[in-house]
C-alpha cells in the first residue's frame, strides 16, 4: 500500500510529462547510455522516453506550433529562446529548444500558452506497417 | 450411338469451357477480396462466397476515373506494370526528393498496399479497388526507417492535399497520434478531403489505452475481415472503428509484389509469378475502402468525407453472426464490411 501511495505521489510531482488532447502524458526517461552513445556517434542529441504504454517516443527538442493569427513570430521565439528550424506559412512552425532537457517543460507553457493554436513536442514514434 | 456421340459432344463441350474459364480468370481467382469465383483455390483455401467487397460488380457502374488518391507509405516499386501508368506524382517528405522507390530486396509496403488500390493488370486479370484513378505516391522514409516523427507525418498530408489528392489511404499507424498530426487531419477533413486509416494487427481494444491515427473522428478507421467472412482474428478493433475490409486470415488477400524475383513472392503453391504475392493484414484493408471513395467520388463529386462515412456505414453487410446495436454497430465488427456495389449505387442518388 505505501508503495503505491508512493508510486502515485511520485507521478503526481513529477514535472516529465507532456500535454496531449488536454491530458498530461507522464514520461519515463529511458536508456541514457544509448542516447549518449547515440549522441557520439551521430552528433545528434536525442532524449528516449517511454510513455505509460510502454511506447518509446524521442525527442531532439524540437517542438512543432501553430500560432494563432495575428501573432509576431520573433516576440514569441524570444519569449522561449526558440530557433527557427522551419517555416510553413499559415501552417506551422518547427522550433528547436535552447537546452534539449528543457523541451519537456517548454512543451508545457506552449501548449497553454494563449497564442498558440496547436503545439506538439516532435517526437519519433514507432511507424507500425499494418 | 447417336446419343453416345452426343454424350461425347457434350463432356468435351464442357471440359473445354472449364478450360477456357481457367484462361479467362487467370490471377481474378486468387482474388477473393474482390469477387467469388469457384475453383479449386477457392475450395482448398474455405473461401466464403460472401467474403469480397463485390467490387466486381461496383466496377460495372465505377472504376476511380477522375479521382485522385494519394497513398502514404514507406516507399513502392514504382515500376510496376500493373499500375505504373495510373501514377501522376511521387514525393518523398523524408528526403524532400521525387524518389519513392525502394532500395532493398525486400518487398516494400507501399507496393503492397499500392496494388491493392491501383492494380489494374489486363492481361493477368488482377484489378485493385479503383484501377481507373490516379495515383499520388508519397513516400516517408529513407532507407529502412522504422519510426516516424510528426514533422514528417504532417509534410505527408500537406504535400498530397497540394498535389491535388481528394481521397488519401493510410497503412500505418503510431497508436499515439499527436494533437499536431490531428489538426492536419481535421483541416484536410475539413477541405473536403477522406482520409482513410488501417487500424492494426495487434488484436488490441484500441478503446482501452491506445491514441491511434484511425480512431480520429476526421478518418474512416479500417479493421480487417477474413477469407470466412468474419473479423480477421488479429485485427485491432474499439469504438472509433468505422467499417471492416479483406485483410485475410490465413492466406492472405491477393496483391502486387516487387517485380521478378524481389519481394515476398509468397505464392502459396499456386503457379503465380513473381510479380504478385498473398499478404495479410489490415493495411490491404484501408486502400480497398479508399478506392470504394474514389468509386463514389467518380459518380457524386459533391459527397463530403461526412456523407461518404455515412454511406459507407449505412451499406455495410453485416457478417459475423453476431449482434449489432439499434445503431447498427458491434464494437469488434465496427458496422460491418464494406459493400463496395451498395455505396456506389447509393452515392449516385445521394
Amino acid at each position: 500500500m505505501k508503495l503505491i501511495i508512493l508510486f502515485i505521489y511520485t507521478a503526481l510531482l513529477s514535472q516529465d510529462f507532456y500535454y496531449n488532447n488536454n491530458k498530461k502524458i507522464y514520461l519515463t526517461p529511458l536508456d541514457t547510455h544509448y542516447s549518449s552513445a547515440f549522441k557520439a556517434q551521430s552528433g545528434v542529441d536525442e532524449i528516449t522516453y517511454t510513455n505509460q504504454n510502454s511506447q518509446t517516443l524521442k525527442t531532439d527538442g524540437t517542438l512543432i506550433v501553430t500560432l494563432n493569427d495575428d501573432v509576431d513570430l520573433d516576440t514569441f521565439l524570444d519569449k522561449y529562446s526558440l530557433t527557427l528550424i522551419k517555416n510553413v506559412p499559415d501552417r506551422y512552425i518547427l522550433v528547436k529548444c535552447e537546452n534539449i532537457n528543457t523541451v519537456l517543460e517548454i512543451s508545457q507553457k506552449i501548449y497553454k500558452d494563449k497564442d498558440v493554436k496547436v503545439s506538439s513536442i516532435n517526437f519519433k514514434k514507432k511507424y507500425f506497417k499494418r | 450411338m447417336k446419343y453416345f456421340l452426343f454424350f461425347i459432344s457434350l463432356i468435351f463441350l464442357s471440359c473445354s469451357n472449364q478450360q477456357t474459364q481457367v484462361i479467362d480468370n487467370k490471377y481474378s481467382v486468387y482474388q477473393w477480396q474482390n469477387q467469388f469465383i469457384l475453383s479449386s483455390f477457392s475450395q482448398t483455401n474455405n473461401i466464403n462466397s460472401n467474403a469480397n467487397i463485390k467490387l466486381n460488380y461496383a466496377h460495372n457502374i465505377s472504376n476511380g476515373n477522375g479521382i485522385k488518391i494519394a497513398i502514404i507509405d514507406g516507399n513502392f516499386d514504382i515500376n510496376h506494370t500493373s499500375y505504373k501508368n495510373s501514377i501522376i506524382a511521387t514525393y518523398n517528405v523524408k528526403t524532400n526528393t521525387t524518389d519513392v522507390s525502394n532500395k532493398t530486396n525486400i518487398s516494400s509496403h507501399g507496393t503492397m498496399t499500392l496494388g491493392m488500390l491501383a492494380s489494374n493488370d489486363i492481361e493477368n486479370k488482377v484489378f485493385g479497388s479503383a484501377p481507373r484513378a490516379k495515383y499520388i505516391l508519397i513516400g516517408t522514409i529513407d532507407k529502412n526507417d522504422e519510426e516516424i516523427s510528426d514533422q514528417v507525418a504532417i509534410d505527408a498530408f500537406y504535400k498530397a492535399e497540394e498535389l491535388g489528392a481528394q481521397v488519401i489511404s493510410c497503412s500505418w499507424g503510431t497508436y499515439q497520434v499527436s494533437d499536431s498530426v490531428s489538426n492536419v487531419i481535421n483541416e484536410l477533413y475539413n477541405k473536403g478531403i477522406t482520409i482513410i486509416f488501417a487500424s492494426g494487427n495487434d488484436g488490441y481494444d484500441l478503446d482501452s489505452i491506445y491514441n491511434d491515427e484511425s480512431e480520429l473522428s476526421s478518418v474512416i478507421g479500417v479493421g480487417g475481415s477474413s477469407e470466412y467472412n468474419n473479423k480477421a482474428t488479429y485485427a485491432n478493433y474499439g469504438s472509433n472503428i468505422d467499417i471492416l475490409a479483406p485483410a485475410g486470415e490465413n492466406i492472405g488477400v491477393f496483391t502486387s509484389d516487387e517485380r521478378d524475383d524481389k519481394g515476398e513472392n509468397n505464392n502459396r503453391g499456386y503457379d503465380i509469378n513473381d510479380n504478385y504475392t498473398f499478404e495479410r493484414g489490415t493495411s490491404f484493408s484501408a486502400p480497398s475502402v479508399a478506392g470504394v471513395v474514389a468509386l463514389m467520388l467518380t459518380q457524386n463529386k459533391n459527397l463530403t468525407p461526412s456523407q461518404i462515412r455515412e454511406i459507407i456505414i449505412s451499406t455495410a453487410q453485416k457478417i459475423g453472426n453476431v449482434t449489432y446495436n439499434h445503431n447498427g454497430f458491434n464494437k469488434e465488427y465496427a458496422y460491418g464490411k464494406i459493400d463496395a456495389l451498395a455505396a456506389v449505387i447509393k452515392s449516385k442518388e445521394y
